[in-house]
């Protein structure tokens, strides 16, 4: 029994040492990827996302458009199965639906600033305010990787167990969420047409 | 010689008991009380109540701004928090909030459990199968929301939404709105704010001080830095940092000029001792009309005590007449007889004149009367009774610079012309512009510095935090009553913001709803059964679990059981704090205030009211009472110095018994009011009440010159004597004020601006008047 228990001891040292390790690797790593961010001025993609949520007995789908610019702008737009847009303007959470605007000061919910960050900090390649809202963790060789953010405030843990990022080069192709409760989402993206989009944007 | 020296013992030994008592009132009893509200006038109407009470205690009063700016965002949201902490802990604020409406975790968690009784809009129908579809379908497309995660917990415990609808009912009407310029949160993140509303009134400057420190502090305890920077503004600041302005100012102005007075003192009399005995009568009455004050009010406001020692100021004259009219080689007891009658008639006059302010609606103005009455009389009983027996030596010599004071007087006398000037050019002025001559609006009385009180209305204008320009006022015997009338009043403010007349409003009943309400909604939820049956036929076609709504079901059987919350439910939380404020409890009533924000249309909505005929509902045009307020106060002030001239006149009339001296009395005071009065408006200040007071003093002087001048003098010695006496007394008078007319506070300059005019002209006028008097005498 006493050996079992030295045993589980070391095993857990070494665990940590390992972690550590691929800590202080990850974090360059995240900060690499995070550069190459920084230097996208303006993207746009389409998604898929599913959402498996415990008081449902079915799991919900939805499809639209993401796109970022460059530094503070996020937006999706939601075409499956209804129209809505989320927006986030600096500081607000813009809500269009069925035409009507309803804004949200992105303070009055220090939770919903952090998730909030946890894209929009990434997408802009502040690794700094990334990672005073979020444990960031990073795996991977090659054109291949994962960034893995788990967050520091212990409410918004309470609600959010972790965000993981994961895609190719400078491309993000995918981003889970898992939810303290068992709650998960999954969200898929692809390249659109840059040309349709420049053309569909431009007058 | 033996009775003479047995009576001097005697008065030295009352003088001792009466400074021994004076000293042991002091002693014990002083204390110096710094809150404006004294004086501020009293109320005659609920209305007016309302308005002071919102100008000395109101929330704007006590909020106090406070800038962040960091290097970083990070340590821009660990500095605002922290430092949020420790004003909460330090239990000097009533809140602490960056822009939004923090509650403490017990008021939410009460908030929570008692959500189905304080839902604003809740009721029977919130619990209907269409209803709670509405609900479901709502949540379902909340689910989809990518902040769901947010979302997720009420829609299962709270489908209903009451928690949302508390909590956006109870955003202050204000606290969305951002501040100028993003100064809340600047655009490159590197600034914040915080706006604390301190516990002590805004009036009350010895607190504010205290939480100045405690901000300074605080900020200091956050482990600020050379990349933190915090900037502390708002109204109270401004009034701490004037306060101190004044303080400093008041200090060197009046070292400055009683250095001057003492210099211009020696050089006329040439002799320290004499001047240290000038300065007795005023010193001792200072002290005694302090000690008087405190006895009758068990404290003194700090106001009274400066302005009254310069209301005092006039007692310097006494002994300078006195020490004037002794001739070399004679005792100072023996022109008592000389000056004595004169300046008795001077001093009572004074005094009777005072006794008009006695009856004012101002506490403080009644203890600047009684101050000044136990302090003139003080200073005459001093000079007469304890210089005049002390001094047992003879004078010496004569006092220096009497030619020069005879050639000044008669030159200034032929410039009698001038006040009438004054007078006439601002009569013109006013002609054209009579709103101009007396400042209508209540700050006007407040001594902060104009270019502070501009400060601080751009400030409170940028954060919403104005002056709201109308309010309700709703009374009731009880709380609840109140609360209920309130509730009946919430159809008409909704449809005013929904016509968009109205931008917000506050009111008790919005933080907390009367005990009927409650009682109405909990015995309006359905129980558990109907309630299952319900969601369940509501559910139908989407795709929630069976037991999705289980913990809702098990709150909404749990509220059944709750008893009502009142307005002691909060108490000691932010929340009650801030029903303390919108709930004032009078003797047989409990009355609430209704803010409006953003009142466009007051006369559709006062009609609106009328209509309705609610009982117990007052609307109150809070710029309207203002006016009112301020004129009547001004009015009150102006009928009691009419009052106070014409009963000094009447005095006069029956001590002098000479009608053509009456008028070489009377004309020389009257014009120096006027003058006094009329000076500032030529300058353009409005007329204050430190302007008004100043006059009292004005009188007093005025009375002492013309008497003294107009008096019949037994020889020329004596004229001569009398003369340069009045040119001592009106030179260092002039001096004073005039130094202190420079200063940049309003308060200080208003005084010296009044008191030297006044002063300047009473003296050059009695010259005139009295010019062939004291002529034809001084042949004789």
């Amino acid at each position: 029994m006493i050996s079992g228990t030295r045993i589980r001891t070391t095993s857990a040292l070494l665990a940590a040492f390992a972690a550590s390790a691929a800590n202080a690797q990850g974090a360059d790593g995240a900060r690499a990827l995070m550069q190459s961010f920084a230097a996208i001025d303006t993207s746009r993609v389409a998604y898929h996302e599913t959402k498996s949520i415990g008081i449902l007995d079915s799991v919900l789908e939805q499809s639209g458009f993401l796109t970022y610019v460059a530094p503070a702008t996020v937006v999706r737009e939601i075409r499956v199965p209804v129209v809505e847009t989320y927006a986030i303007v600096d500081d607000t959470l813009i809500v269009t639906k069925a035409g009507e605007e309803e804004r949200t000061d992105l303070d009055s919910v220090p939770q919903l600033r952090a998730f909030i960050e946890s894209f929009r900090a990434t997408l802009s390649g502040n690794a700094e305010r990334l990672e005073a809202y979020y444990h960031v963790s990073f795996s991977g060789d090659g054109p291949g990787w994962t960034l893995g953010l788990r967050p520091r405030s212990r409410r918004l843990a309470g609600i959010v167990e972790s965000i993981e990022f994961s895609g190719e080069a400078t491309r993000v192709d995918q981003i889970r969420i898992t939810e303290a409760n068992g709650d998960w989402s999954l969200m898929t993206l692809t390249p659109v047409d840059d040309n349709l989009y420049r053309n569909g944007d431009s007058p | 010689m033996a009775t003479a020296r047995k009576r001097r013992g005697w008065l030295i030994a009352a003088w001792g008991a009466v400074f021994v008592a004076v000293a042991v009132q002091l002693l014990t009893g002083l204390r110096v009380e710094t809150d404006l509200g004294a004086f501020m006038p009293r109320a005659r109407t609920d209305a007016q109540a309302v308005l002071l009470n919102e100008l000395e205690a109101g929330p704007a009063s006590r909020v106090w701004l406070l800038v962040i700016s960091a290097d970083t965002p990070e340590l821009l949201g660990t500095t605002s928090q922290r430092l949020a902490a420790e004003l909460e802990a330090s239990g000097l604020f009533r809140s602490v909030y960056s822009g939004r409406t923090v509650l403490d975790d017990e008021t939410q968690q009460t908030l929570y459990r008692y959500r189905y009784l304080l839902d604003p809009d809740g009721g029977a129908a919130r619990f209907s199968v269409p209803a709670l579809r509405g609900a479901l379908d709502a949540g379902l497309d909340n689910l989809r929301s990518p902040v769901s995660p947010f979302e997720r917990q009420l829609l299962t415990t709270d489908p209903t939404g009451a928690l949302r609808r508390i909590i956006e009912s109870l955003q202050p009407p204000n606290a969305n709105r951002r501040g100028p310029d993003g100064v809340r949160d600047s655009v490159d993140g590197s600034q914040t704010f915080l706006v604390a509303e301190s516990v002590a009134d805004g009036t009350d400057l010895a607190a504010q001080e205290r939480v100045a420190a405690v901000i300074e502090a605080a900020f200091a305890a956050t482990g600020a830095g050379t990349d933190t920077a915090l900037v502390v503004t708002g109204p109270p600041a401004f009034a701490v940092a004037a306060k101190a302005g004044i303080e400093r100012e008041a200090l060197a102005l009046s070292v400055g000029s009683a250095i001057v007075l003492v210099l211009f003192l020696l050089l006329v009399f040439g002799s320290v001792s004499r001047v240290l005995l000038i300065s007795v009568p005023l010193g001792g009455a200072v002290l005694i009309a302090t000690a008087v004050t405190t006895l009758i009010w068990g404290s003194i406001h700090g106001i009274s005590l400066a302005f009254g020692a310069t209301l005092l100021g006039v007692a310097l004259d006494y002994p300078v007449h006195l020490i004037g009219h002794a001739r070399p080689g004679e005792l100072l007891a023996q022109s008592v007889p000389r000056v004595w009658p004169t300046l008795r008639l001077g001093v009572l006059t004074t005094v009777l004149g005072f006794t008009a302010m006695l009856t004012a609606d101002f506490p403080g103005i009644q203890q600047l009367a009684v101050f000044s009455i136990s302090g003139l009389l003080s200073a005459a009983l001093l000079t007469r009774y304890l210089l005049a027996p002390l001094v047992a030596g003879p004078a010496r010599r004569e006092p220096r610079l009497r030619g020069v004071a005879d050639v000044l007087g008669r030159s200034l006398a032929m410039v009698w012309w001038l006040p009438p000037g004054i007078i006439v050019a601002a009569v013109a002025l006013a002609w054209r512009d009579p709103t101009a001559v007396f400042a209508s609006r209540v700050d006007a009385l407040s001594p902060v510095p104009a270019s502070l009180v501009t400060q601080d209305r751009s400030t409170r204008a940028a954060m919403d935090l104005g002056d709201p320009g109308y309010a309700l006022l709703v009374s009731g015997t009880t709380v609840d009553e109140m609360l209920q009338r309130q509730e009946a009043l919430r159809p008409i403010l909704q449809q005013a913001i929904d016509d968009e007349s109205l931008r917000g409003y506050d009111m008790a009943a919005l933080v907390l709803p009367s005990a009927a309400l409650q009682r109405t909604r909990r015995d309006e939820l359905p129980d558990r059964e109907t309630l299952r049956v319900r969601i369940d036929q509501a559910r139908e076609g989407l795709p929630y679990r069976p037991d999705a709504f289980r913990a809702f079901e098990d709150d909404v059987a749990a509220s059944r059981q709750l008893r009502v919350l009142d307005d002691s439910s909060f108490a000691g939380t932010l929340l009650g704090t801030r029903l303390d404020s919108l709930i004032r409890r009078e003797a047989d009533a409990v009355v609430g205030m209704v803010s409006l924000t953003g009142l466009t249309r007051h006369e559709a909505f006062e009609q609106v009211l009328k209509d309705m005929n609610r009982e117990g509902v007052l609307f109150i045009d809070i710029q309207a009472s203002t006016s009112d307020l301020v004129n009547a106060y001004r009015d009150d002030i102006l009928v009691r110095s009419a009052l106070a001239l014409l009963f000094i006149a009447a005095i006069l009339a029956i001590a002098l018994r000479d009608r053509s001296r009456l008028l070489r009395v009377l004309l020389p005071v009257l014009g120096g009011i006027l003058t006094a009065a009329a000076f500032p408006v030529l300058l353009g200040q409005s007329l204050n009440l430190f302007h008004l007071v100043s006059s009292l003093l004005v009188v007093g002087l005025g009375l002492d010159y013309a008497l003294f001048f107009s008096r019949r003098a037994t020889n020329a010695l004596e004229s001569l004597a009398t003369r340069h006496s009045l040119f001592i007394c009106a030179l260092s008078t002039v001096t004073v004020f005039a130094v202190l007319s420079l200063s940049r506070i309003p308060v200080l300059s208003s005084i010296g601006v009044t008191v030297a005019t006044g002063a300047l002209s009473a003296f050059l006028l009695s010259a005139f008047m009295n010019r062939s008097n004291t002529y034809a005498d001084a042949k004789a």
